[in-house]
């Protein structure tokens, strides 16, 4: 029993209100994003929500920047959602590219509903992860990482020999000009965009937050924790994987369709490992939980802006920096940094 | 049945059966072959020969997640539960999780399907209080009966104990053991369980079998089992 | 097509070489330290960008080119030691004692990603991001025509060296005071530390060496290859197509798999090109879907 060996040892015959009071103070201090969120922070989240739907007024030209990140915080939620699974993807930029070239092939089909090629794209990251997932579910620790990877490796190498389909590496132009059949300007249509995918941010972010909290979800810190008493249980570990493994899919579709359309335009660099990097950056660095990925995302197209103007060949040494120090010294990432910081300070006052 | 790991008998030739609510207690000493007993049982080692057979059914080369559906539980030496989890979510995610259907999954954890069973085996457990906690802060004693908790969550026709009062104070076995039995009667499920504490197996159990050298060596009632001078002299 | 088939079949042998060189690094940091080392390929990198760079600069002085041969050797092994302790000690080494066990795969899984990406643009800032070609150095020794075609001798060696190798880190295992402790160490750590030895400076001595044969596969390749930026990112991946094939920490099928890998490889490139950059990772997926442990890996039974 490693895990209980930092916390104070608790003997079975000790003065049971002494017990209690330990375990009171020691479970006052855990992570509390799975509890339902209380009233100061749900009204935290609504302000939050409000702000961000604001920004394309506040600030129109960034408009594009802001639906990136929310494109770029979907991909990394599906990422975020198989570590607390205890596995890591460094290949799902499969399904990223997956969802920004079916957007591609289906825009001169429907150029003018959006929305519809967006749930394409999304539903071809899906497809994509159930083919994959029921191969790849059943590897854990460095052959689930390295297996995502291998196969994202396939598909971009794939992509780039299919010159006829996918135009190689010159990639695809995509060409989508409305919502719901309506035809939209460019500064419209980026709008829209914006409120789409932050409509599907809050629907889906709810639709997740059930999941962490059914078996399913519950089911996969514990497949982290102790797999065999999964099985033992009655419960088979790989098909929760393949569950998560297709959300996480989906996700990875709808913000590779979201990012093509905002774009206007896909590259084989969709499919590439650079490209799940980020995805395994944003959801690390923004730690577990539904809003964590999307503060990720935000750090992350901060630090890479800021990079390109003062570091443009040296970005690489920063984001692998940024990576060590979060792993080491912030668990939780920057959404879990309060509690991490309360669990080290009350560390410090014990000893 | 019959195992060997590389020509060294584990288990040889056992042969038994337990009888609807009969609680059976396996005694030996130190790597007689109870443990690995156990994990034919549940399907995590499999017996070269032999059958082993759960209401009729054949039960040799299934999954241990496809015996746990089919009734048999299994609890364990050092509690296997989730550090990070609370009490109360281990025992729901126990009732539900296993059961078939495809959405059933995704049903929320705290649905009012499992709150019966939750309710009641957290009152017979004596968890209550601790219900809200992690299990990271609880007593090792409070663990066992977890674990013991979440096999009993699963509605078994038999449960597998592997050592449930060790590393429990002695002082706290008796009541641990009061509870676990008074659970097991009222559910009427059968149990095996492997005991060092001969005073809780004398207390407790309606059968002993006693295990030697992989191989059954005595069965029968407790009193006359635990009198008799051979298994004395082998086992005590 | 015979005299086809014969040609890919020596290329495919002298490219598995090199593969198995860096395969080998990671196999063995793999078996002492549980560590899949994502910077794997970064130190095949450096290794294969510090040859040409020495090429350079033996054309340079004017001095004559084969001294590159010895040279290539001693890069391989400055690398390993330079590279090697710093990054295992600095960067790795407080990732071996995270808790939960559970996540420690993870974290470490990370922790040599965010080395790989370190030591990527690292090698941006020391080499520029403009290929090397130092393709003078293959023609030194001369050549031989096999089947019609010509290799060179260069090539031809390293398919022995590579053996040579393996013979060496063998004996090196078994007739060797720390090589045996290093044997110790790979298969339980634990053991080891209550038998007196010194764990952690196995692990060091394990991550030095990995570096070091991966330094050597790249110094040894680079001049028969474009050596650019990226190099290192496509070779840990086909390294670890090869140690998965093979089954993580054995050396030996290792060396198999690598031929197989390298072969098969050169094959596609000759018959069926559209699939020659994915035949690896469809031998990998191919061989786990029926062995999930690699043709010579093994399942390590969990006591409950």
């Amino acid at each position: 029993m490693a895990a209980q060996g930092s916390r104070a040892p608790i003997e079975p015959h000790r003065d049971p209100s002494s017990t209690r009071n330990m375990v009171a103070e020691v479970a006052s201090h855990r992570h509390p994003s799975i509890r339902v969120a209380g009233k100061p922070r749900a009204a935290a989240l609504v302000m939050a929500l409000a702000f961000c739907a604001a920004l394309p007024f506040l600030s129109p030209p960034d408009t594009f920047q802001f639906t990136i990140v929310l494109a770029v915080g979907l991909a990394g939620l599906g990422v975020a959602l198989l570590l607390e699974a205890g596995l890591i993807s460094f290949g799902h930029a499969l399904f990223y590219g997956m969802g920004g070239y079916t957007v591609a092939a289906l825009a001169p089909i429907f150029p003018r509903f959006g929305l519809l090629l967006l749930l394409f794209g999304a539903g071809a990251g899906a497809v994509l992860a159930v083919i994959a997932g029921l191969f790849i579910v059943r590897y854990r620790g460095v052959f689930f990482a390295m297996l995502n990877l291998a196969l994202s490796m396939v598909a971009y190498s794939m992509l780039l020999k299919s010159y006829a389909i996918s135009g190689g590496s010159e990639g695809m132009v995509v060409q989508v000009q409305g919502m719901l059949g309506h035809a939209l300007g460019p500064a419209e249509f980026g709008r829209a965009l914006f409120y789409v995918c932050l409509a599907a941010v809050i629907l889906l972010g709810i639709l997740l937050q059930y999941y962490r909290r059914s078996p399913a979800g519950w089911g996969l810190g514990a497949i982290e924790d102790r797999e065999i008493r999964i099985e033992y249980l009655g419960v088979p570990a790989n098909r929760l994987l393949l569950q998560a493994y297709v959300i996480s899919g989906f996700l990875g579709g709808f913000g590779g369709a979201v990012a093509a359309s905002a774009v206007g335009h896909v590259a084989p660099d969709a499919f590439f490992w650079t490209t799940s990097t980020v995805l395994v950056v944003v959801a690390v660095l923004g730690g577990r939980g539904v809003v964590g990925p999307f503060l990720g995302a935000a750090l992350y197209e901060l630090l890479s802006i800021t990079a390109a103007r003062y570091l443009s060949n040296s970005w690489e040494i920063l984001l692998g920096a940024v990576i060590l120090f979060v792993i080491r010294f912030a668990r939780d990432g920057f959404a879990g940094l309060p509690g991490t910081w309360r669990a080290t300070s009350l560390r410090w006052r014990r000893q | 049945m019959y195992l060997s790991f590389g020509g060294v008998h584990a288990v040889r030739d056992v042969s038994l059966t337990v009888a609807t609510g009969e609680i059976l207690a396996i005694i030996g000493q130190n790597g007689a072959g109870k443990s690995t007993f156990l994990n034919m049982c549940t399907g995590y080692l499999r017996p070269e020969r032999g059958a082993i057979r759960i209401a009729g059914r054949s039960i040799v080369g299934l999954k241990p997640r496809a015996i746990a559906r089919l009734g048999v539980a299994r609890a364990f030496q050092h509690p296997q539960i989730f550090p990070q989890r609370r009490v109360v979510d281990h025992l729901r995610f126990a009732s539900v999780a296993g059961r078939p259907g495809f959405w059933n999954p995704f049903q929320p954890l705290d649905s009012p399907r499992s709150a019966r069973n939750v309710a009641e085996l957290l009152a017979f457990f004596g968890l209550d209080e601790l219900a809200e906690q992690t299990v990271r802060g609880i007593p090792e004693g409070a663990r066992k009966l977890l674990d013991v908790a979440m096999a009993l969550a699963l509605v078994p026709k038999l449960i597998l104990l592997d050592e449930p009062t060790s590393g429990v104070s002695s002082a706290e076995k008796v009541g641990l053991m009061t509870r676990l039995v008074a659970a097991l009667r009222a559910r009427e499920v059968s149990a095996v369980f492997v005991e060092h504490d001969m005073d809780v197996v004398a207390r407790f159990a309606d059968r002993v079998a006693v295990w030697v050298d992989g191989e059954l060596f005595r069965v029968g009632a407790p009193e006359a089992v635990l009198a008799d001078p051979e298994v004395k002299e082998r086992v005590l | 097509m015979l005299d086809q088939l014969v040609s890919a079949t020596i290329n495919g042998l002298t490219s598995g070489a090199t593969l198995f060189l860096v395969a080998l690094g990671l196999s063995l940091i793999f078996g002492v330290l549980r560590v899949l080392n994502c910077a794997h390929g970064s130190f095949y990198a450096i290794g294969a960008f510090m040859a040409a760079v020495v090429w350079a600069l033996l054309r340079a002085a004017g001095l004559p080119g084969y001294l590159i041969y010895p040279g290539l050797v001693v890069i391989a092994i400055a690398v390993g030691i330079v590279v090697g302790p710093v990054v295992e000690r600095f960067l790795l080494h407080w990732s071996f004692s995270v808790e939960p066990l559970s996540r420690r795969e993870v974290v470490q899984l990370l922790a040599t990603f965010a080395v790989f990406l370190i030591l990527e643009d690292g090698q941006k800032l020391v080499f520029g991001t403009q290929p090397y070609y130092s393709g003078a150095a293959l023609g030194l020794l001369g050549a031989t025509r096999i089947a019609g075609i010509l290799h060179t001798n260069y090539q031809l060696l390293l398919v022995p060296l590579a053996g040579i190798v393996l013979w060496l880190l063998r004996l090196f295992l078994s007739r060797t005071r720390s090589g045996r402790c290093l044997v110790a160490v790979a298969e339980d750590a634990e053991v080891s530390a209550t038998m007196g030895i010194r764990v952690t400076r196995m692990q060091t001595l394990s991550f030095t060496l990995g570096a070091a044969l991966a330094a050597l596969g790249g110094a040894l390749a680079s001049p028969a290859i474009g050596v650019t930026i990226g190099i290192g990112a496509d070779m840990v991946v086909l390294s670890f197509a090869v140690v998965a094939t093979a089954g993580l920490g054995q050396i030996e099928g290792t060396a198999v798999a690598s031929i197989l890998i390298g072969v098969a490889h050169s094959l596609t490139v000759f018959f069926l090109p559209i699939l020659d950059t994915v035949s690896p990772y469809l031998i990998m997926l191919l061989v786990l879907i029926v062995r999930p442990m690699g043709l010579f890996g093994m399942q390590r039974q969990r006591s409950i």
